[in-house]
């Protein structure tokens, strides 16, 4: 395909920085409705054949590795400083290692603030779109991505974890279990070949059968002729001109040159840590406290869904590795219960990992036989995940570092996080509930995994009804300034107990729209 | 993008690059300012020392002993070429052998496990950890006695082969609608 370049000083195209589930998503959709879009993305552009079924290759060949912080009472704080989020630096984003669990978020969970009532140490806001509003976009959205148990696309057939899950969850009296709302084609589907179960999905998918935007929008935006995609290029700063309008980007190329591309618009992208990172680096005279962040809020409330993991033992062969990484969800946990002793809720989700992922990660200090006779039994265990709501809290949030500076000279991103008593409750229910099923099913012993340096980062740039309440309003149109947008989860409110890609994608549909009807 | 050769996937000659990554690790655990002075000591610790050392933090009765020589060996190697690491492993030993009763070789199983449990956390701790995890759980030779396949992609997946092996439990019910 001829590669479309545009002029570094055409002021006309929108530039779109990232190009994951938020950024490729509304890059390919401003390009399909006739808008002309460069992509910054800080990563390389790899193909299918590149990836690997190697967990330690694909780690350093997909994993953002650039220097970041982490502080507060959080355990990824003590367990693992230098790498508090685990996301992807490559086009396509997050979208190469996700799980591809794709919901909708529950209609209470929108209105939170409404539901759950004042909870103190908490900042908890409703949002401010609804959930008929967002229907018509997770539609589209389900359609986009295939996902399973939707648009009469079929589930995924059973693996031996998910047999297990099921069976545990059942005798522990769940009933709202199923393996389905996979974004993976369980049959081949927009040109993308059904999914083989290699039981990769964390190490890109070889096969192109989950939905990652490598291979779907990125493709259906260069294929439009108006999309400019410049991989290896990394967003420094957002400029704006005397009437506080954004005029481009300064971004650095894989050669380590500088360049300034002109913008009618700026999109931002980059995932809830480095996306305000980029707003509060491009700080100027006129906008002190960062851009869109007279509100003071860009940066605070992150929240990343609480994660932890149970790991059950069992007599007899398992082989979790044979088949897709989430097998499926149990959503009895994910309902409105304060009964339970917390507000909020958490899906339980079948999940495997490899050998060389199980030692290094799930129990950072795990020695000695209790640690190693669940490791010799790899193939007698079972794995539970937890995808909880975390609260958002004001001082939770992404700043600047004051003294550490990334290759480029600017600071890097610190994460600080105290968690909320409300947080700890919620894991603490998922571990007791987690061990039930695992032992329902038959595990004689059940080891409980550490919580993890997580990849649904969010929160950090939230949309408000009123200026003063957030960042962007319900479109992720920057508040103080109009042609600045926020295109990925850092619009998130509040963090749900649903994984957030499906969300981030309707968002995206939605927020493409508004541009073309509003900015022309 | 020019691929970064990997030690797991053997293009690069494997034990230069277990040493380079013990030695980076070292560094930084070091920059972390844990590691205190240590007094120069007469012998440094032996591949077989540190073997026993790994042995006891991550004990398998089923596996071949030589599979703990990879990292062990590395240890040494990174140890005889960085003054940093040198530092850093043979104050670690010193600790070890004081907290196992003065001599880790003639000390029971028992004191050498209480002696690990002392260094839980420390730089230490995180280097013998992460060398072990990265040479000896990242080692198809160990995945193949514990049940791991690892690679799928050479035989085309699991789906029509071995998706479902678990015949000890009843199928899922069919789901319900909506679910």
């Amino acid at each position: 395909m001829a590669t479309t370049r545009f002029e570094l000083n055409d002021d006309s195209v929108a530039v779109v920085i990232g190009s994951g589930a938020g950024g490729g998503v509304l890059a390919s959709e401003l390009c399909r409705l006739g808008k002309r879009v460069v992509c910054l993305e800080a990563g390389p552009s790899l193909t299918m054949a590149d990836f690997r079924n190697d967990e330690f290759f694909s780690f350093q060949q997909l994993t953002w590795m650039d220097k970041r912080s982490a502080s507060g009472s959080w355990p990824v704080a003590r367990s693992s400083p230098g790498f508090p989020a685990y996301t992807s630096k490559a086009v396509g984003g997050t979208t190469n290692i996700w799980g591809a669990l794709s919901f909708r978020i529950q209609p209470h969970e929108l209105v939170a603030r409404e539901t759950y009532g004042e909870v103190a140490g908490a900042d908890l806001v409703d949002w401010p779109v609804s959930s008929d509003e967002l229907a018509p976009y997770w539609l589209q959205a389900e359609d986009r991505m295939g996902v399973t148990g939707t648009h009469g696309i079929p589930r995924l057939p059973v693996t031996n974890n998910y047999k297990v899950f099921d069976y545990g969850a059942r005798r522990a009296g769940y009933a709202r279990v199923a393996n389905d709302r996979h974004a993976i084609n369980s049959r081949s589907r927009d040109g993308r070949s059904h999914c083989y179960q290699l039981g990769f999905c964390g190490q890109g998918c070889k096969f192109g059968a989950k939905w990652s935007t490598l291979y779907t929008d990125i493709p259906m935006a260069e294929a439009t002729g108006r999309f400019d995609l410049r991989p290896g290029c990394t967003a420094l700063r957002i400029e704006h001109d005397g009437k506080g309008r954004v005029t481009g980007v300064l971004y650095a190329a894989a050669d380590g040159t500088q360049h300034f591309q002109r913008a009618a618009l700026v999109a931002v992208a980059g995932n809830a840590i480095e996306t305000p990172r980029l707003l509060l680096n491009s700080a100027s005279a006129r906008f002190p406290q960062g851009l869109a962040n007279g509100s003071g809020w860009v940066g605070r409330c992150y929240t990343k869904n609480l994660n932890a993991s149970a790991w059950g033992l069992f007599e007899k062969p398992v082989h979790m590795n044979h088949g897709v990484t989430m097998g499926g969800s149990i959503y009895d946990e994910s309902r409105y219960d304060p009964a339970r002793g917390f507000v909020g809720g958490y899906l339980l989700q079948a999940v495997q990992v490899g050998i060389p992922f199980l030692a290094a990660v799930i129990k950072p200090d795990g020695w000695g036989r209790e640690f190693t006779r669940f490791v010799e039994h790899y193939d007698h265990l079972s794995g539970i995940w937890m995808n909880g709501e975390d609260l958002p809290c004001v001082n939770n949030r992404v700043t600047l570092h004051p003294t550490e500076k990334d290759v480029h000279g600017l600071p890097i991103p610190n994460i600080h996080v105290d968690e909320h008593a409300n947080d700890v409750a919620m894991r603490e229910h998922f571990y007791g509930r987690a061990e039930a099923v695992l032992r329902a099913a038959g595990a004689t012993d059940v080891m409980r995994g550490n919580p993890l340096p997580s990849s649904h980062n969010m929160g950090t740039c939230r949309m408000s009804a009123k200026p003063d309440g957030g960042v962007t309003n319900a479109f992720g149109q920057a508040h103080e300034i109009p042609n600045l947008f926020v295109s990925d989860g850092s619009l998130f409110p509040t963090s749900t107990a649903e994984n957030p890609t499906q969300t981030i994608v309707a968002l995206a549909l939605r927020q493409a729209e508004y541009i073309v009807s509003t900015l022309g | 993008m020019k691929q970064t050769d990997s030690a797991a996937t053997g293009n690069l000659d494997r034990r230069q690059f277990l040493v380079s990554f013990i030695i980076a690790t070292a560094a930084a655990l070091s920059s972390r300012s844990f590691l205190a002075a240590a007094e120069p000591v007469d012998t440094s610790p032996a591949s077989a020392d540190w073997q026993s050392v790994l042995e006891t933090m991550f004990p398998h009765d089923n596996v071949d002993r030589t599979l703990y020589g990879v990292p062990s060996d590395a240890l040494v190697s990174a140890a005889e070429k960085d003054a940093g690491t040198r530092q850093l492993l043979e104050a670690g030993w010193q600790s070890l052998s004081q907290a196992a009763g003065g001599d880790w070789s003639s000390a029971t199983g028992e004191a050498r496990s209480r002696a690990i449990a002392t260094i839980v956390g420390t730089p230490l701790f995180v280097l013998l950890r992460q060398t072990t995890v990265f040479t000896f759980y990242g080692n198809p030779k160990v995945w193949e006695v514990f049940g791991y396949e690892g690679d799928a992609w050479p035989f085309g997946g699991y789906l029509g082969k071995e998706l479902v092996t678990v015949d000890w439990l009843p199928d899922p019910p069919a789901p319900a609608e909506g679910t």
